[in-house]
């Protein structure tokens, strides 16, 4: 058990101003007081915000953009009042700074699942995440050819019961197929033939699909974890550009960097980080500019768009 | 050991031209702070001839400064009593200043004295669109302060170093920016440690290296050419 902040002022002082000072002084120089609400006659309660600033240098201007971020609510200071005194009880520092990492790894959450809306086309092209996806690219093509496969058929690979029954309630979930007497047959949401698009096309719309709507159940059921890498590099580059809400040109190694902050627990060595980042610059959701990387001009509409929305931000 | 005896300093010597270049630091971890302090540091180093900066990693100053991932380092990180303890450990002692009325004055003269570091200073972070036109502030509208290192005060000017300001760009070739003193002024004020200042001094006097005396253990022989009465070398 991690000891709480304890302070006792004397009644002539502000208790808010003294919270505001020990914790930019004491914890962060970013952490600031926020809302405060009386809570009954004799406490009130004091919240306090992360007002931190990203600094973003972009490699072909030679520009700074300092982006200024606000984290509300990493930490609640409880004041009480004594005869003679303030009694100021809060959280633990830990806490506070567990709560900053949480609230942006939500953040970083957020911007993923608009990266997902804006570049899942983009993404399915990459081979490693084909690879990942042809168990559910099979049934489709099996589906579209031949009306319906018997789920005997399916038992029949190699994937384990559970795996099969996770693989038929995700298409299911999605409207691509149905169970119809022992069988899977093509859903409510299952696209009909059209002549202007190749069936490659028609499959990687689909899985894009599956893998817009269904990427935490196939990250998390299915373990389809191949993609995983892409998908928070590429949302390393576009969560840069959207704190500078410019399509930045970002140096290589500041988006190793970035990648590295953003995900801390997803080191991995020299050589595989080569190897992702150049299979995401394969895929044209980032492209290479000079020195440094750059967003795709409509990936990074769509996705500035699709953020403000998650995150709630009203448009420019 | 030698004898210790006032050292000799030799900021005044050095032109605005030497010390470009000299301070390699750019931000780190999203923080101006501890790039400033690097770089009071360096110039420390540079006037006392000691080593503080020597093998010291911007990860180390970090974790000095009791820095944590994800947010900036404490305001008060080098009033700390570590900070100067393992200051003291090289001869040097750190001092600051906050709210002073003659703030201005004491900085002034501090850029010319050749006994105290050049000042670290918290200034508003509007500060660097004043004195460049490319940088860009973004998201939402609150205070926040920023920390350069004031080099020179003169004709009206403020020249001093920004760690943000990437030298390693060629764009940004140079590592000192200058600004008219009344704008400096203004973004100093009305940051959220108001005339706050940070300072290095040596409290322990340099020791002068003496030349090791002939004849001792360890030391060479006289050469052939005083052997043979010939005086000192050509």
């Amino acid at each position: 058990m991690k000891a709480e902040t304890h302070l006792t002022l004397p009644r002539e002082e502000d208790p808010t101003e003294a919270i505001a000072r020990f914790v930019r002084g004491k914890w962060s120089s970013d952490f600031v007081v926020g809302r405060t609400r009386s809570m009954n006659q004799y406490e009130r309660e004091v919240s306090v915000d992360a007002h931190r600033v990203d600094l973003i240098q972009d490699a072909a201007t030679g520009g700074r953009v300092f982006a200024r971020e606000v984290v509300p609510d990493i930490a609640k200071f409880v004041v009480t009042t004594r005869p003679k005194q303030w009694l100021i009880m809060g959280p633990p520092p830990q806490q506070a700074f567990e709560n900053l990492r949480h609230q942006t790894s939500r953040l970083v959450r957020k911007s993923e699942r608009a990266l997902l809306g804006a570049a899942h086309t983009e993404m399915v092209r990459i081979p490693v995440v084909q690879m990942a996806l042809s168990p559910i690219r099979s049934i489709l093509v099996y589906l579209e050819e031949r009306g319906s496969l018997p789920l005997a058929e399916l038992h029949k690979t190699r994937k384990s019961p559970d795996q099969v029954a996770n693989y038929v309630s995700l298409l299911q979930q999605i409207g691509y197929a149905r169970r119809e007497n022992g069988s899977l047959v093509p859903g409510s949401g299952f696209p009909t033939g059209s002549s202007d698009r190749t069936p490659t096309e028609v499959y990687d719309a689909m899985l894009a699909r599956v893998m817009q709507e269904n990427y935490e159940f196939l990250q998390q059921v299915l373990k389809l974890t191949q993609m995983v890498g892409y998908l928070r590099w590429s949302n390393s580059y576009y969560l840069t550009a959207f704190s500078a809400q410019d399509r930045v040109n970002l140096p290589i190694l500041d988006w190793e960097r970035r990648h590295d902050g953003y995900y801390p627990s997803g080191h991995r060595s020299a050589l595989e980080k080569i190897g992702q980042l150049q299979r995401v610059l394969d895929s044209g959701i980032v492209v290479k500019q000079g020195r440094g990387v750059e967003g795709d001009p409509e990936i990074t509409e769509r996705f500035f768009e699709l953020a403000r929305a998650e995150m709630d931000i009203p448009s420019p | 050991m030698g004898k210790i005896v006032p050292g000799v300093a030799t900021k005044s010597a050095l032109t605005p031209d030497e010390w470009r270049g000299r301070f390699k630091v750019v931000y780190q971890e999203d923080q101006c702070f501890p790039g400033a302090f690097f770089a009071l540091l360096t110039s420390a180093d540079l006037l006392f001839d000691t080593k503080v900066t020597r093998g010291l990693s911007m990860g180390d100053l970090n974790k000095k400064l009791g820095y944590r991932k994800g947010a900036a380092t404490p305001a008060e990180a080098l009033e700390k009593r570590a900070i100067k303890r393992w200051l003291g450990v090289f001869g040097l002692d750190v001092q600051w200043e906050r709210e002073s009325p003659k703030s201005f004055d004491n900085l002034e003269a501090s850029t010319k004295r050749d006994d105290v570091s050049f000042s670290l200073t918290e200034v508003d972070l509007h500060f660097v669109t004043d004195y460049d036109s490319k940088a860009k502030i973004k998201g939402p509208d609150f205070s926040t302060d920023h920390a350069i290192v004031v080099l020179k005060i003169a004709n009206g000017q403020v020249e001093f170093f920004d760690p943000t300001f990437n030298p390693a760009l060629p764009s940004n070739a140079g590592t000192m920016q200058a600004l008219f003193t009344p704008q400096f002024v203004k973004r100093w004020s009305r940051c959220m440690d108001p005339y706050y200042r940070v300072w290095v001094t040596r409290v322990i006097p340099l020791p002068v290296r003496r030349m090791p005396r002939e004849g001792l253990r360890g030391v060479p022989p006289l050469s052939r050419w005083r052997q043979k009465g010939r005086g000192v070398p050509p």
